[in-house]
């Protein structure tokens, strides 16, 4: 009973584009109108959607019988996964509107200049060090990327070179083992450029874009 | 008979959906209708659309006459005596409401009926019961689903009507007419036949019977949609009041009295439905050219085939006696697991082959036996082994839903 709510919205939407489908979006719309007054469907929607799909799945007997037997279980799990996934739709547009991004938890406004007052201004607390090679091509040219974001956001990654320096080598072997994970290595060895936040031992190995690197600071800054 | 001819004459088995060819077993529901039954509906409306028994001019002439012609044929069709005796409605279930209406039941007088009624046979006496005080009382069918002679024996006795299906559209099953209207007569009770599906698909004779009333359909029996008869001894006839009254059915009025026409007239009120009158006629015409007995004769082979099929599948039931001789074309069956409606629905969706499923309304007896409904074939003379071979192929996928 539950699928003529999915029925409705999926076929409704179709209806839009192809005439063929607002019979069965209009059964539909009938089925939650009855649904809602706590009476049963009379238009056999449900049966018509399980014999049309068993009869598709029929070249292969045993996912025919597997739906056919589970239907129920199927409708429903497709009603949850419908609803949920339409929570955060509107969700989703609730943020976009209201905080000009989808994810506000997970995006914020960088405030270099601390001018900004938005409840939404990014609030980054870590220390943030970028493990580099002084011959490494690699870092050479993400130089000009890591400044740019630098500017643009008012973090700064402090500069540990570990091809020459012992120091610094040390300390970046003993994030080795979250380095591996992170950067999935299968050996253990030095990778640069590598970007790391001493506050929860997160790394970003390799070339990245201004983006990433910015969205690797607000999650784990 | 030649089926290939058969299936010529029937343009709609010619066309496909989505590329299959169509298998329609829901002819107890409907029957096709082959060409000349359409083109004699066609020949009425372009070239004589006039009225019967009214006009004078030329078109009137002529439709009076088509009309004329249509019942004669019809009379002759059951075997009835006279042309007379055959009284034109709209389907079987308005001929019982006519005599439910006209045969001027009082309080306690008792009406016969059976266990496995259509709707039609069942609730005009049912309403009867409430309004007039009739009494409705029903035989019960024996376990192996046949007719119990002897419990309709100790039953008759005080009954005014005996209203009996002649051929089930449960499950096919042929009541043992002759001898209950023989019982029945000699109870002074008058007999009622729904011959709704005896008359499309066995030799029916009303005078050899010695039926009282039988009320057929033309949709069952390859005529146009919305068109029946009943047949009623003249005498009886005569003496029935008028049910639906109105143009046509009167002789003389004045403002406060009429004079009604004889039967069949009397019961014809309003303007008919001529075109379907002429092709309920061609259709009957086309039965009489094949021959009742071949086609009684390739159903059954039919349903010996798609019987022994279902039978073999596990946790398969058939309603009605297990004899296909005894079902004529109905196969009305379950499948343990799998729902009726969705055994109608998969075989229209895969392969074009349409059923009909649910309870046939014949509610009545799946209440009593409490059970939901059955997925049910009807079979009729177009039909061919490689459609039953096509449904055979079709339900065996099905049953592996199981």
């Amino acid at each position: 009973m539950v699928i003529c709510i999915v029925a409705m919205v999926v076929f409704s939407i179709l209806g839009i584009f192809s005439a063929k489908w607002r019979k069965i979006a209009k059964e539909s719309f009938q089925c939650v109108f009855k649904m809602i007054q706590f009476k049963p469907c009379d238009v056999q929607l449900e049966e018509k959607i399980k014999s049309k799909v068993t009869s598709k799945l029929m070249k292969v007997p045993q996912l025919a019988r597997f739906f056919y037997k589970n239907f129920k279980v199927i409708s429903w799990i497709f009603t949850i996964v419908f609803f949920a996934s339409m929570f955060y739709t509107i969700y989703s547009l609730y943020n976009l509107f209201a905080f000009g991004s989808c994810s506000p938890g997970s995006t914020c406004i960088f405030n270099p200049q601390g001018n900004i007052t938005d409840q939404n201004v990014c609030v980054i607390t870590a220390k943030f060090v970028e493990f580099y090679g002084q011959e490494c091509p690699h870092c050479q040219k993400m130089a000009p990327i890591v400044e740019q974001v630098e500017n643009e956001t008012g973090i700064y990654f402090e500069k540990l070179e570990v091809w020459h320096n012992d120091t610094n080598r040390n300390e970046y072997l003993k994030h080795m083992d979250s380095v591996m994970k992170d950067c999935k290595l299968k050996h253990e060895g030095i990778v640069v450029p590598t970007f790391m936040s001493m506050k929860n031992n997160k790394s970003l190995c390799g070339e990245q874009t201004a983006e990433e690197l910015k969205q690797f600071i607000i999650e784990n800054g | 008979m030649n089926l290939e001819k058969i299936r010529e004459d029937f343009p709609v088995l010619q066309k496909k959906i989505n590329g299959k060819p169509i298998i329609y077993f829901d002819n107890a529901c409907m029957s096709l209708r082959p060409k000349n039954v359409v083109e004699a509906m066609n020949e009425y409306y372009e070239d004589y659309p006039g009225c019967a028994g009214r006009s004078i001019h030329k078109f009137g002439n002529k439709v009076t006459d088509k009309v004329k012609e249509s019942r004669e044929i019809i009379a002759k069709f059951i075997g009835a005596k006279k042309s007379e005796e055959i009284i034109f409605t709209r389907n079987t279930t308005e001929s019982i409401n006519l005599l439910a209406h006209s045969l001027g039941l009082k309080k306690d007088d008792i009406v016969l009926t059976t266990d496995r009624e259509h709707n039609s046979n069942l609730i005009p006496w049912q309403v009867l019961a409430k309004t007039v005080g009739i009494k409705h009382k029903i035989v019960y069918s024996k376990k192996d689903m046949t007719f119990d002679i002897n419990e309709f024996e100790k039953n008759v006795k005080d009954a005014k009507i005996v209203s009996f299906v002649h051929c089930s559209n449960l499950d096919g099953y042929t009541l043992p007419a002759e001898e209950i209207i023989k019982i029945a007569h000699d109870n002074d009770a008058l007999v009622i036949l729904d011959g709704a599906q005896s008359a499309p698909h066995k030799p029916v004779n009303v005078k050899k019977l010695d039926v009282d009333f039988f009320a057929f359909s033309g949709h069952k029996m390859l005529g146009p949609s919305g068109t029946g008869a009943l047949y009623g001894k003249q005498h009886l006839l005569e003496e029935l009041n008028p049910f639906m009254v109105g143009g046509d059915t009167v002789q003389k009025t004045t403002y406060d009295s009429c004079i009604f026409l004889k039967p069949p007239e009397k019961f014809e009120a309003g303007l008919q439905n001529y075109a379907g009158m002429i092709g309920f006629a061609a259709a009957a015409e086309y039965l009489n050219k094949v021959g009742k007995e071949d086609i009684r004769k390739q159903e059954i082979e039919l349903n010996k085939i798609i019987t022994q099929f279902l039978e073999d599948i596990d946790g398969s039931n058939i309603i009605g006696p297990s004899s296909p001789e005894m079902r004529g074309g109905i196969i009305s069956f379950n499948i343990k697991g799998i729902s009726y409606h969705d055994i109608a629905m998969m075989l229209d969706e895969r392969a074009n082959i349409m059923i009909r499923s649910g309870q046939h309304c014949v509610h009545s007896w799946f209440n009593a036996h409490g059970i939901e409904g059955s997925a049910r074939v009807s079979l009729y003379l177009y039909n061919t082994k490689e459609e039953a071979k096509v449904f055979i192929d079709n339900m065996k996928e099905i049953s592996k839903l199981r």
